[in-house]
């Protein structure tokens, strides 16, 4: 009996496994039929730019949206979208904007004046708490729109705006007509999540939404009735489907990207993985785009608030580290490390020296005038010696004032390889001019607590990703704002540069002049230049990869950096 | 028997809630914000937060979580923007495919192997087999998956297979380690010299006999085994791009999102339960002499 | 089997004298950089770098020169151009250092955290079976609650509470701390089926019949019977905690750089291009193949 029970058990569990194996199969040969095939990295949270932030959603919410301008990711300047023209009067507070007649949703309802003023007010609405809404501030009042006629919209600024239409490429508009209501009972959200009914979502984007697989893909169609053509005539979007894969790392996107399961990845090509890309493309498999050196860098800073402030760290017994909060310090660094070195051992060759948060990839604000530090053990170890930081022991490692040794503790995210590898390389140059690094690894949000709280001495991380214009990093360059790395969320500029720099960077924002505001932006430079409260050593090559079936491809630096013109392109 | 079957299963639920009360203080207590994704100012961050209801003391959040926990509403997602229930139940279907495969395989391979592995008559065949299981063994299941990733996307075989694989075939190396020793182990035992002696033959003393006196040391870590498979391996989830219940486990811990963490653990600690339970049923039924408790 | 028994013998005692003669094996620095030989391959020629993208090298007519006996076994003699017997990582650091060094610290890191997790589950695993009640439900219900516990999260929440720098033995003792409450209730599970089992057998009964304290049957029949269980428990965790130290510092609860461990080079392989380019990263996992190899044939019973 017991035997018989047994031979059951195992036949039935032999059965049970055949059948889970074929399920796996199955599932997987029907996705094959699709025309364009990207990856995202997770899931978007929303597909509405209004509802959230996360870069899925801010990926699929330019797929599915249109806005009034774009910005060309290539030229990172300002194009017309939705808006076929504009005009700036009474010294830039008020902007008419032409809508273009023959913009239509995808129901075939007509673009109109009545939708952007509801858009623009629904951003501002507390119930949604859209994360827009402060980009679409000026001086903390909101910008407000109203219809002239229907294909006329009028915007008012509170304040002369430098920036002028550019935040507006980050709104979406809506249909008043169907969303209005939603708004007004406070349920917009629900009707623009991945499972939502794809009837419930009207947009003016190239594509619409066909179907969502949890987990694993994003399926979109194109929209018939999406208003651009391309220089040929043809219409777009020119592919008739787009499918979004849910790829959480970047090996297996690369593993999708060379076995022609996907055509095109989420970000840029890492270093260690360009031999590859590079022997790919000999063999006509991938196409490859050099776009010269990226928008972010990496920076190094120390933490510059005073102990006893909220964000200081209270040291036992005085303030024994103050050196490390000397400028004198962090211009040792600067010369202490050699960027050519740093260049091969962290990019393996592929990067450029930068001297500046804005890096050369950022067109119109880089400022080439600044040059780096020469790289100098003698310079570094003189500026050290101005502090009082010597070997006085002959051991090889300096020592403070106070006779400790000269040691910080270096915070770098964990499992970024590069960063990791950086941090690595830093500590092996610093050894040589006498000074101990000791790395300590975190994860992200660990790491922004710290950065918050104040409680770390040495931090090497970047800022996130965001748009050219510098209005776009208020918060890093302001010392009230939360990214101003080295002394966050100051109630009141506690140094002198720090109270310069807020001046520069409030003033040009209320700049219409474009020559003016660059003169200004360029002052703000210098100054961060001249003080270091953050070191910059390099900007990684940019390259793309996309597959080699793509044709009209056109990737820029700018994030999403080949999705943002995905109605152009087409499949050999 | 009923009994002690019905406090075992309570006992299991009991274990699910206690995972989940503990990930979610835990989670509260790692430093980091769940909100902040870089893109908000203080002041909207803040009313976020009180929209939310997150400025609340994590004690108070964690009794009303458990206060719905019993009518199955496990919240929304901070980071996903989705139910919770439904967006774990989903993923811990994909992990149990995959992971029940995957056991169904190294059950397969491994037990066999390891009653070869000992009985075998060729000192080769006996060596080789331990070579190799001592090999799977000190690979991490990282590599394995990496190096039949790389192989497989050469070759066409869909993700599933791989990922199946290269969980499988460590587990398959641990059985056959198992199954072979406990092998050894019962030689010594009298019925099989009594069997020997009244001429049974040899295959029909090692499946027959020996066999199920072996299972027990097998079972007590094949139990553990199938709730480490079944509940998802981070690795190998991230290098398939399969996404499952590991990969949202740790995501949901990066992102301090408290009740998807919570509720991740939650199933996780039942699918562990689980298994053990069966498994000591199993060792139950076959040998009756020790109770379960 | 003897001759086993020799062979894995001998082969941990050779693994275990390099371990602890590693500064005199070693053939350079532990934590010296060679930009310029990046994933450089195994080599005791002389190979320059000619081209960085992809790596190509060129051999030279003359020979590495060496030094042998100064303060190393043999060392070369040029700085800038390092002696790699198994090669170097994607930081031009070599392996075979790494390696020697790295030794240590798993093999020891698996000893602490080995004995810690066989004392205690044995112990507990023998309590439990010794007698049907409810000290047997209660230590299995706890060893449950161990085995369903997501140890990721424990570490996580360690790592984040605790100071941002630990003094080394800190850190060693935390990390065997971990790998025993992550071992022991699997060691505690496997000696319980088999104590369960063994209590009903006649002689156990027979020898409570005549009389025999609770201490010796747990001495001279079950301890005995459980052994084997406890020693292929011990086999199965060996490479599991070689290999949980590297889960250990991918989550930030390792040793801080530059101290190498088997771990820690371990995930510079988990590139599949580099992979592809530079198999000798691989270098590790064989040794973890060949402790685990030894020790396989030191417990080897036939």
């Amino acid at each position: 009996m017991k035997r018989l029970g047994g031979v059951l058990l195992v036949l039935l569990l032999v059965l049970g496994g055949l059948w889970l194996l074929r399920d796996g199969r199955t599932a997987r040969r029907d996705a094959r039929n699709v025309e364009l095939v990207a990856t995202l990295r997770s899931e978007p949270r929303s597909l509405n730019r209004l509802l959230a932030g996360d870069r899925a959603s801010l990926v699929a919410s330019q797929l599915i949206h249109e806005p009034l301008v774009r910005v060309n990711h290539v030229t990172q300047a300002l194009e017309p979208a939705l808006a076929a023209s504009w005009t700036v009067a009474d010294g830039g507070r008020l902007v008419r904007i032409t809508l273009r007649p023959d913009a239509r949703f995808s129901d075939g309802s007509p673009v109109t004046a009545a939708d952007v003023v509801f858009s623009l007010a629904a951003v501002h609405d507390p119930r949604l708490g859209s994360p827009l809404a402060d980009s679409l501030r000026v001086n903390g009042a909101p910008l407000t729109a109203r219809a002239l006629d229907t294909q006329t919209v009028e915007l008012a600024y509170p304040a002369p705006f430098g920036p002028g239409l550019r935040p507006l490429h980050a709104l979406p508009i809506l249909p008043s007509a169907r969303y209005a209501s939603l708004v007004g009972a406070g349920t917009l959200a629900a009707a623009w999540t991945t499972d939502a009914p794809t009837a419930g979502m009207v947009s003016a984007g190239p594509f619409m939404l066909a179907r969502h697989d949890p987990g694993v893909a994003v399926h979109l169609v194109r929209n018939p009735h999406y208003w651009r053509t391309a220089d040929d005539g043809t219409r777009l979007p020119r592919v008739d489907r787009l499918r979004l894969d849910i790829v959480p790392s970047q090996d297996a996107e690369m593993l999708r990207l060379r076995s022609a399961q996907a055509d095109i990845i989420t970000a840029e090509l890492r270093p260690d993985d360009l031999p590859e890309a590079r022997a790919l493309a000999a063999q006509g498999q991938l196409q490859l785009f050099e776009l010269g050196p990226s928008l972010d860098t990496d920076m190094l800073w120390f933490n510059l608030a005073p102990p006893g402030s909220p964000s200081g760290v209270e040291g036992p017994g005085g303030d024994r580290r103050a050196w490390l909060r000397t400028r004198e310090l962090r211009e040792a660094i600067s010369h202490a490390v050699d960027r050519a070195t740093f260049i091969n051992a962290v990019y393996r060759g592929a990067a450029v020296q930068v001297s500046g948060v804005i890096t050369p990839g950022n067109h119109v604000w880089h400022a080439p005038e600044i040059t780096p530090r020469p790289f100098s053990l003698a310079m570094a170890g003189e500026q050290l010696d101005r502090i009082g930081v010597r070997d006085r022991n002959g051991d090889g490692v300096r020592e403070d004032i106070y006779n400790a040794p000269a040691k910080f503790t270096l915070l770098v995210q964990q499992g970024h390889t590069i960063r990791q590898r950086a941090a690595l390389v830093l500590q092996e140059a610093l050894a040589k001019v006498g000074l101990q690094v000791e790395i300590a690894s975190l994860d992200a949000r660990g790491l922004q607590q710290r950065l918050a709280e104040g409680s770390y001495e040495a931090m090497y991380h970047a800022l996130p990703g965001s748009d050219t214009d510098p209005s776009g990093l208020m918060e890093f360059w302001l010392s009230s704002g939360r990214f101003h790395l080295w002394h966050p969320a100051q109630p009141a500029a506690t140094t002198r540069w720090e109270q310069e720099l807020d001046l520069l960077m409030t003033r040009q924002l209320s700049m219409t002049d474009p020559e003016e505001r660059r003169q200004t932006v360029l002052q703000a430079q210098k100054l961060l230049d001249t003080e270091l409260p953050v070191i910059v050593f390099a900007a990684p090559l940019v390259t793309i990869a996309t597959s080699a079936r793509l044709a009209h491809v056109t990737p820029g630096l700018l994030a999403p950096q080949v999705l943002w013109n995905a109605a152009d392109i087409g499949v050999r | 028997m009923r009994r002690v079957l019905a406090a075992r299963l309570g006992f299991a639920l009991a274990l699910v809630v206690c995972a989940f009360i503990g990930v979610y203080v835990l989670t509260a207590l790692a430093p980091g914000d769940a909100l902040d994704d870089g893109l908000r100012t203080s002041a909207s961050l803040a009313a976020e937060r009180s929209r939310l209801g997150l400025d609340q003391p994590v004690l108070s959040r964690l009794a009303t979580r458990l206060g719905r926990l019993a009518v199955l509403d496990l919240g929304t997602s901070l980071r996903y923007n989705q139910p919770v229930l439904a967006l774990v139940t989903q993923r811990t279907a994909t992990t149990v495919q995959s992971g029940a495969a995957a056991l169904l395989l190294a059950l397969v391979i491994g037990i066999p192997a390891g009653v070869l592995g000992s009985r075998a008559r060729s000192p080769v065949v006996r060596h080789g087999i331990s070579a190799i299981s001592i090999l799977l063994l000190s690979l991490p299941a990282l590599v394995v998956a990496l190096v039949l990733a790389v192989v497989a996307s050469g070759a066409g075989v869909p993700s599933f297979a791989v990922m199946v694989i290269s969980l499988a075939l460590p587990a398959a190396a641990v059985v056959e380690r198992l199954q072979s020793r406990a092998m050894d182990a019962v030689q010594r035992e009298l019925c099989l010299d009594a069997a020997r002696a009244r001429g049974v033959p040899r295959g029909a003393i090692t499946w027959r006999h020996a066999w199920p006196l072996s299972l027990p040391s097998v079972l007590g870590v094949v139990g553990i085994l199938a709730g480490h498979l079944l509940s998802g391996a981070l690795a190998i989830e991230l290098v398939t791009a399969r996404s499952g219940l590991g990969l949202l486990t740790f995501e949901a811990l990066m992102a301090r999102d408290l009740d998807l963490a919570a509720a991740c653990a939650a199933a996780a600690a039942l699918i562990v339960g689980l298994a053990t339970l069966t498994a000591d049923l199993l060792h139950l039924w076959i040998d009756p002499r020790s109770a379960v408790p | 089997m003897r001759l086993a028994r020799a062979i894995g013998g001998l082969v941990l005692a050779t693994l275990c004298l390099c371990a602890v003669c590693a500064p005199w094996l070693a053939t350079g620095d532990v934590a010296t950089q060679h930009p310029d030989l990046a994933l450089a391959p195994p080599s005791l020629n002389r190979r320059t770098l000619v081209e960085r993208l992809p790596p190509t090298y060129r051999t030279l007519d003359e020979r590495l020169p060496l030094t042998w006996f100064s303060g190393t076994l043999v060392r070369s003699a040029d700085p800038s151009e390092p002696l790699l017997p198994l090669g170097s990582d994607s930081l031009g650091r070599d392996q075979w250092t790494r390696l020697l060094h790295g030794a240590r610290l798993s093999l020891g890191l698996t000893l602490s955290g080995l004995a810690g997790a066989v004392l205690i589950g044995t112990a507990v695993g023998l309590l439990a079976g010794r007698r049907e009640g409810w000290l047997d439900a209660a230590l299995m219900r706890v060893a449950d609650l161990f085995i369903a516990w997501p140890a990721l999260y424990v570490v996580l929440v360690l790592r984040a509470a605790l100071p941002l720098s630990l003094p080394f033995s800190a850190l060693f003792a935390l990390m065997t701390f971990v790998l025993t409450l992550a071992g022991w209730p699997i060691v505690a599970r496997a000696v319980r089926a088999v104590t369960a089992s063994e209590r009903g057998r006649e002689s156990v009964l027979a020898a409570e019949a005549a009389g025999a304290s609770p201490t010796w049957i747990l001495r001279r029949h079950l301890l005995p019977a459980a052994t084997p269980v406890i020693v292929t428990q011990a086999l199965l965790l060996v490479p599991a905690f070689i290999l949980a130290e590297a889960t250990l510092s991918f989550v930030s609860l390792g040793f801080s750089e530059p101290t190498p461990s088997w771990g820690t080079m371990l995930r510079e392989a988990s590139n599949p291009f580099t992979l592809r380019h530079a198999p000798w990263l691989l270098a590790p996992a064989g040794a973890i193949a060949l402790v685990t190899l030894g020790v396989n044939l030191i417990a080897e019973k036939r």
